[in-house]
């Protein structure tokens, strides 16, 4: 039986898979981020707007597209997400 | 009168005590601040968990030093040791503590793998503070359980640690009884005061190796 994510889950795997595809600094656009995070467009671009005023994602446009970076708090958030998920994980539990 | 002092049962259980109160504080020092930066529910779960768990344990451990100063309390009429009022409070806040936790495994059963029943145990004892230690034991017992299917399904090592910690306090607080039917420092008590001891030192686990994490960066 499959689990369901929780927000702090989808949150990481959308700055995951920006994380990914940004490493040639033009960033990942909304269709990518679609098809890796297995979400729907609307609460994909809920989170994403939510990311962007938070600081964890930085939205540029190319040839009048949304496309997104992972900044440096991203990266910093992804990696004490995994911390504590391992730290979870020793309990049992995911987070 | 070191020796004595030493082989006193109440202050090597109010040490004991103390310790454990002290590796749990540690643990809900990392999950606080990981929910802090997280805000994820498991975390937040682990932290309530383990703030109640410190009250608990220390608590438990300053009333075994204090036991040589006990004194009477009148409460609604009912007369009661202070010391008895405070070991009851501690096994309150330690139940609650060990609740939390095994909430935490209830609800990622019931996500994985659908309705999970808790077994609670059958309650024998008459005294108020046995059955708030029965209610930890199942508590314990559960964690324990859960902990273990976790590992049968992830196969991820430190959580055999875990399994192992909550096993050991389980034990220690099950061969505790058995050994209250015995006075002084018995066989029984040294083993009890062992297995919480080593138990302890296993829930120090997940700490150790975050904090090893971090040095490695």
């Amino acid at each position: 039986m499959s689990t369901y994510r929780t927000q702090v889950r989808i949150v990481a795997d959308v700055l995951s898979c920006a994380s990914h595809s940004s490493s040639d600094n033009r960033g990942v656009g909304i269709t990518q981020i679609l098809q890796k995070a297995n979400l729907s467009y609307t609460r994909l671009t809920h989170i994403l707007n939510r990311l962007v005023k938070s600081g964890l994602l930085e939205q540029i446009h190319v040839n009048n597209n949304n496309r997104y970076i992972i900044s440096d708090k991203g990266i910093q958030f992804l990696q004490s997400y995994s911390e504590f998920a391992e730290f979870a994980e020793s309990f049992g539990m995911k987070l | 009168m070191l020796s004595q002092f030493l082989l006193n049962v109440n202050y090597i259980q109010g040490f004991l005590y103390l310790l454990g109160g002290l590796i749990v504080f540690s643990v809900f020092r990392i999950a606080r601040k990981g929910y802090r930066i997280t805000r994820s529910p498991t975390l937040l779960r682990i932290t309530v968990s383990f703030i109640f768990l410190t009250l608990g344990l220390s608590l438990n451990g300053f009333t075994y030093f204090l036991g040589s100063m006990d004194f009477k309390l009148n409460l609604l009429g009912i007369s009661l040791a202070f010391s008895s009022l405070m070991f009851i409070i501690a096994a309150l806040l330690e139940v609650i503590g060990y609740f939390i936790l095994a909430l935490g495994h209830g609800i990622k059963s019931f996500q994985t793998r659908g309705f999970s029943p808790v077994l609670f145990g059958l309650i024998s004892t008459i005294s108020l503070l046995s059955i708030i230690k029965s209610l930890s034991f199942v508590f314990l017992i559960y964690g324990a359980f859960e902990t273990f299917l976790s590992y049968l399904e992830t196969k991820y090592k430190p959580i055999l640690f875990m399994f192992m910690a909550l096993s050991l306090l389980a034990l220690g607080e099950l061969i505790r009884w058995l050994a209250l039917f015995y006075t002084g420092l018995n066989p029984l008590m040294i083993t009890s005061i062992l297995l919480k001891l080593f138990g302890f030192i296993m829930l120090y686990t997940p700490v150790m190796q975050f904090t090893m994490q971090k040095k490695g960066e």
